[in-house]
């Protein structure tokens, strides 16, 4: 991996801009002075298509590393955030890329990691709320649908019943008396035909 | 401090015009910009280093609704203090 010093930036500078390595390196020297005097005031200091500069406050262990009498002391650390410019044209060549929900079933032999800040926690919690809501009414239509169910089914029982109830109440006699008629019709028609 | 205000103050201090600290700061920021993307580290004595990561492709686990999502990888920029920048500061600015 290579390496750059500011010295060598300096002469890149002076020869992109007609000026002299001096000037160039009394202007580097100017800016850091400048960007230290903000952070002294705790002033953040913005750089346009470069980024930011600040100080934010960390939680230091001042422990000696044993587990006993954990103690924290507050300091600050100096941080950059990089201007969008800067963060576009690093990522440029897995821009086109995006962040897909994996369907069941697929394994990937990738590090998996939980998501536990950011936009991304928020926006899953008030999913879940809506998927909640959503659950609770489905739950109460299946409730209704399974009640709608049985009160059909139970219909369905009693008719089925009462059928059978009326089917055991019919009188034997009429078929009896269908199948004696039947019976001597074939008969009669029978002797018709011998006695011919 | 924003960029105009950085700008006048540099200005000042270098007895230069402002059209010409304008241009001198976009072509450092531009350098500056290009060696990043090239990979290049970027080393400066008591500042720190600027220089870029790479997060590499994983999945992010969702702990409420166990969703699975394959975050693609990602190049940062980033700025590793000097011990000597962070000393200075351990105990905050003059308004702590």
């Amino acid at each position: 991996m290579n390496n750059v010093t500011l010295s060598e930036i300096a002469n890149l500078v002076a020869s992109k801009v007609d000026i002299s390595k001096e000037e160039t390196e009394a202007f580097v020297n100017q800016l850091f002075e400048i960007i230290f005097d903000s952070l002294t005031i705790d002033e953040s200091i913005n750089i346009n298509n470069f980024g930011t500069f600040k100080l934010t406050k960390v939680q230091a262990n001042v422990n000696d590393g044993s587990d006993k009498n954990q103690e924290f002391r507050s300091e600050y650390n100096v941080s950059f955030t990089p201007d969008s410019v800067l963060s576009n044209l690093v990522n440029k060549p897995f821009a086109q890329f995006e962040k897909t929900l994996l369907a069941d079933g697929i394994d990937l032999d990738l590090p998996i990691q939980t998501e536990i800040e950011g936009d991304f926690e928020l926006l899953e919690k008030e999913d879940l709320v809506i998927n909640e809501q959503q659950l609770i009414i489905t739950e109460v239509k299946d409730k209704s649908r399974d009640n709608k169910e049985l009160d059909i089914e139970k219909q369905v029982q009693k008719k089925s019943e009462a059928n059978s109830n009326d089917n055991k109440k019919l009188p034997k006699w009429p078929i009896i008396l269908g199948a004696a008629a039947v019976i001597g019709i074939f008969t009669y028609l029978l002797i018709d035909d011998s006695s011919d | 401090m924003t960029h105009e205000e950085l700008l006048e103050k540099l200005a000042e201090r270098l007895d230069w015009e402002q059209a010409k600290v304008t241009d001198v700061l976009e072509s450092m920021v531009t350098i500056i910009n290009e060696q990043l993307v090239n990979n290049v580290h970027i080393s400066i004595d008591g500042v720190g280093v600027f220089e870029t990561f790479k997060n590499e492709e994983r999945i992010s686990l969702d702990p409420t609704t166990r969703a699975r999502y394959l975050v693609p990888p990602e190049v940062i920029a980033v700025f590793n203090p000097d011990l000597i920048l962070n000393n200075r500061f351990k105990k905050g600015g003059d308004n702590e």
